[in-house]
């Protein structure tokens, strides 16, 4: 009961709600609009394989494209059409930039693959079914991460608790809170899939008190499962983070470099767990998501269940918002990040569409060192030095004071009396950071490349060698050897002959030098020699080779 | 005095022996600065700074024979880890380099390739795929954008691409405008 007295975590900001302005009404089908816009792009997918053709028409549900190598998660077809281009189209990317998209012009029957399986239920499935399932399916973290759920239950095996995240901190937004009110049943079903796909022995729910009608809502449908606890949690930003969350929940900190799964714990955001739902008990993929369209001057905001691919403009439209000098944000006014143009489609991660005054790109004041970014970071971080040395440029100093910790909530900016933006001078050093990293190992990969062609160059030149040494040496065998056949004897004693009669020629030559006094050779070498060569002389049949040897070398003296 | 002096000559001894054995069971091969020196260099194996690659580079740099300004494609970046490294003074880069960091790599335009194997011999990095009489084809990915293939090529098919900004190897930026002048009275 003292808990309310704790401090639940370090920093944390307590920015107005708004969240009223779009939970009133239950969630609404956005409808099927003419184009859906599927990219091919997304933060954790690696190179895609098409399954489809330009002017192919597919069902809703059909697979559009997969990952090759077989980690990320597939893409399906929203709804019924006909794939009219596959062309570079806006994408939601803070870049700006474009994706290759698919182009899906749709019928409006909305007719729906076939599933060739009955309808599953909860206790035929294994864990192995659930994560196969989950990865086909094309399931994502869809709190906003985006990263592959099929991951995350498959490394995380016979975990104590898992933890279904239904804080949804950031204001705004309220998707999950609408979701958990309107699809209960599914959310609960699908946490017990993944509480089955993880081996989890216990459930907890997390919610914020500032959702009461969701909190209440879940309390009684959860009443008689007494392995699924539901904690009401404290409203502050952020404690939707993982790690936040973990901290307000058990009292300890995720250390730096590791995961939940080495605490026995896993996390799924609520919607994860809906669409876990509806991918392993009614066979259907990701192919909507509910997203909350909202903004400042919004009066009436709206979660709308809108089909992945559906442009921005085409929820925004239905909010008929009068004022249309807006920015659009995708995501929350903390973490959200700006968008071109309202072109961009709705992507798996896309939780909220913000509608924000213009944001006046004015200069920011110097900073003053007042600390209040410090008190106000969750992870007790030091935003203010982060800052110096991100500006500086000095991205080792940054990394000493733990950036990659950061989590980017914006607190520190939030708080900031100099309205600083922070948050981005972060981004940028960790981008630098991360592409220094890269050019290193590129850099590590061409030298031992490179080391591997000199020797492969010296490998081959010696090989060479070796094989002209080894014809020579074939040649002049092939030579000595056919004399040899018929004129061994012959050739002995020819050669015992000539070499004898060398001998002599040279001892003779060597006496006679001996005796020319001014001879520009010096003596010494002759001399020294004279004692062997007459001895060879003497023993001529002794040792004839041995004489031969020494007498050229003497004429080569001599010369 | 006696046994003072046979006590410190004694110790002098031990201590030189243990020195000596040191030194030859530790004994470092090669010299460890050259490898230092290599590792702050992008291997790009292009031969601009006049050696014949990166390594020979580093250790005419770790003998004290070159300047820290040679090498074009790690730029001021990488000559100013080289002054830190050698403690050395930072010098401007050679004016003849130009500076442009955009990567490139090279391209085969592969229906004018006469399938001569030059480029394939020129390439430090082996990224060069083909054999004779064949059409060549660069591995895009192993490519350093040394250059030294371009040369080589007799009827020149080799063009140099830049590599295109994409959104995953975009990079965010610092904001654009850092901080507001405050007026000192
Ligand atoms: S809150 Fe802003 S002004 Fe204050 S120390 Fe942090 S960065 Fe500087
Ligand atoms: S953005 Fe980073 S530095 Fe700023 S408060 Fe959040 S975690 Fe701390």
């Amino acid at each position: 009961m003292f808990n309310f007295l704790r401090k639940l975590i370090p920093g944390g900001i307590h920015p107005p709600q708004r969240k009223s302005l779009s939970n009133q009404n239950p969630i609404q089908f956005a409808g099927i609009p003419d184009r859906l816009y599927i990219p091919l792009e997304s933060n954790y997918t690696g190179t895609l394989t098409l399954d489809i053709e330009i002017g192919q028409t597919v069902l809703k549900g059909q697979r559009l494209a997969h990952s090759q190598n077989d980690d990320f998660s597939a893409i399906h077809a929203p709804t019924s059409g006909k794939i009219i281009e596959i062309a570079s189209h806006p994408f939601p990317h803070p870049s700006g930039m474009n994706a290759q998209t698919i182009v899906l012009e749709t019928d409006g029957q909305d007719k729906a693959v076939e599933s060739l399986e009955p309808a599953r239920s909860h206790d035929d499935l294994t864990s192995d079914e659930i994560i196969t399932a989950i990865k086909d399916a094309g399931i994502i973290g869809m709190g906003g991460a985006g990263y592959p759920t099929y991951l995350k239950t498959k490394f995380a095996q016979n975990v104590e608790t898992l933890i279904i995240n239904g804080a949804e901190c950031e204001p705004f937004i309220t998707c999950d809170d609408r979701t958990m009110r309107d699809f209960t049943d599914e959310v609960i079903s699908g946490a017990r899939l993944l509480q089955k796909a993880v081996n989890a022995q216990r459930i907890l729910f997390a919610i914020e008190d500032n959702k009461p009608e969701a909190a209440r809502i879940l309390a009684h449908k959860l009443e008689n499962q007494n392995d699924i606890e539901l904690r009401v949690i404290e409203t502050i930003y952020p404690t939707g983070g993982q790690k936040q969350l973990v901290q307000i929940l058990f009292g300890f900190e995720v250390e730096t470099g590791k995961h939940l799964p080495d605490y026995g714990l896993q996390m799924f955001n609520i919607a994860t767990a809906r669409a876990a739902h509806y991918a392993l008990i009614e066979h259907r993929p990701v192919t909507s998501r509910v997203v909350t369209v909202t903004g400042e001057n919004i009066h009436e905001g709206q979660n709308f269940e809108a089909l992945i691919g559906t442009p921005f403009n085409y929820l925004i439209n239905q909010i008929a918002p009068s004022d249309t000098d807006y920015s659009v944000i995708m995501g929350g006014p903390m973490m959200g990040v700006e968008m071109p143009n309202s072109d961009v489609p709705v992507v798996k991660t896309t939780n909220c569409i913000l509608l924000k005054k213009p944001i006046k790109k004015t200069p920011h004041m110097p900073c003053i060192r007042c600390g209040s970014c410090a008190d106000a970071c969750p992870m007790s971080l030091m935003p203010q030095q982060m800052y110096w040395y991100a500006k500086e440029g000095d991205l080792e100093k940054t990394k000493d004071h733990a950036i990659f910790d950061c989590i980017e909530c914006g607190c520190c900016a939030y708080v900031c009396p100099s309205e600083i933006p922070l948050v981005q001078y972060y981004r940028h050093a960790k981008a630098e950071i991360k592409a220094d990293d890269l050019a290193k190992k590129k850099a590590e990969i061409a030298k031992q490349r490179h080391e591997a062609q000199l020797a492969r160059v010296e490998a081959e030149k010696k090989a060479r060698e070796e094989r002209l040494a080894k014809k020579k040496a074939a040649v002049k065998q092939q030579h000595t050897s056919d004399e040899a056949k018929d004129k061994v004897a012959a050739n002995a004693a020819a050669a015992k002959a000539r070499a004898q009669a060398r001998a002599r020629a040279q001892i003779e030559k060597a006496k006679a030098q001996e005796t020319q006094p001014a001879d520009s050779n010096p003596p010494v070498k002759s001399r020294s020699n004279k004692p062997s060569g007459n001895a060879a002389a003497v023993a001529k049949a002794k040792a004839l080779a041995k004489a031969k040897a020494k007498a050229k070398a003497q004429k080569k003296d001599n010369d | 005095m006696i046994s003072s002096v046979l006590v410190i000559g004694l110790l002098a001894l031990a201590f030189g022996a243990l020195l000596g054995y040191a030194a030859i069971r530790f004994k470092v091969e090669g010299n460890p600065l050259v490898d230092q020196v290599d590792k702050l260099l992008p291997q790009t194996q292009c031969g601009q700074c006049g050696y014949a690659g990166c390594k020979p580079y580093a250790e005419a740099l770790a003998n004290d024979e070159a300047a820290i300004n040679l090498c074009p494609p790690g730029g001021e970046e990488t000559m100013l880890n080289l002054a830190e490294l050698l403690g050395k003074e930072p010098l401007a880069l050679d004016e003849s380099v130009e500076q442009d960091p955009t990567p490139t790599v090279a391209f085969i335009r592969e229906d004018e390739c006469i399938g001569c194997v030059r480029c394939i011999k020129a390439c430090p990095v082996d990224a060069i795929l083909g054999a004779t009489k064949m059409m060549h084809t660069v591995i895009e990915h192993e490519c350093t954008g040394c250059e030294l293939c371009v040369p080589e090529c007799p009827v020149d098919c080799i063009d140099m691409i830049k590599q295109p900004e994409t959104s995953k190897n975009w990079r965010w930026d610092l904001p654009e405008n850092l901080e507001k002048e405050i007026k000192r009275v």
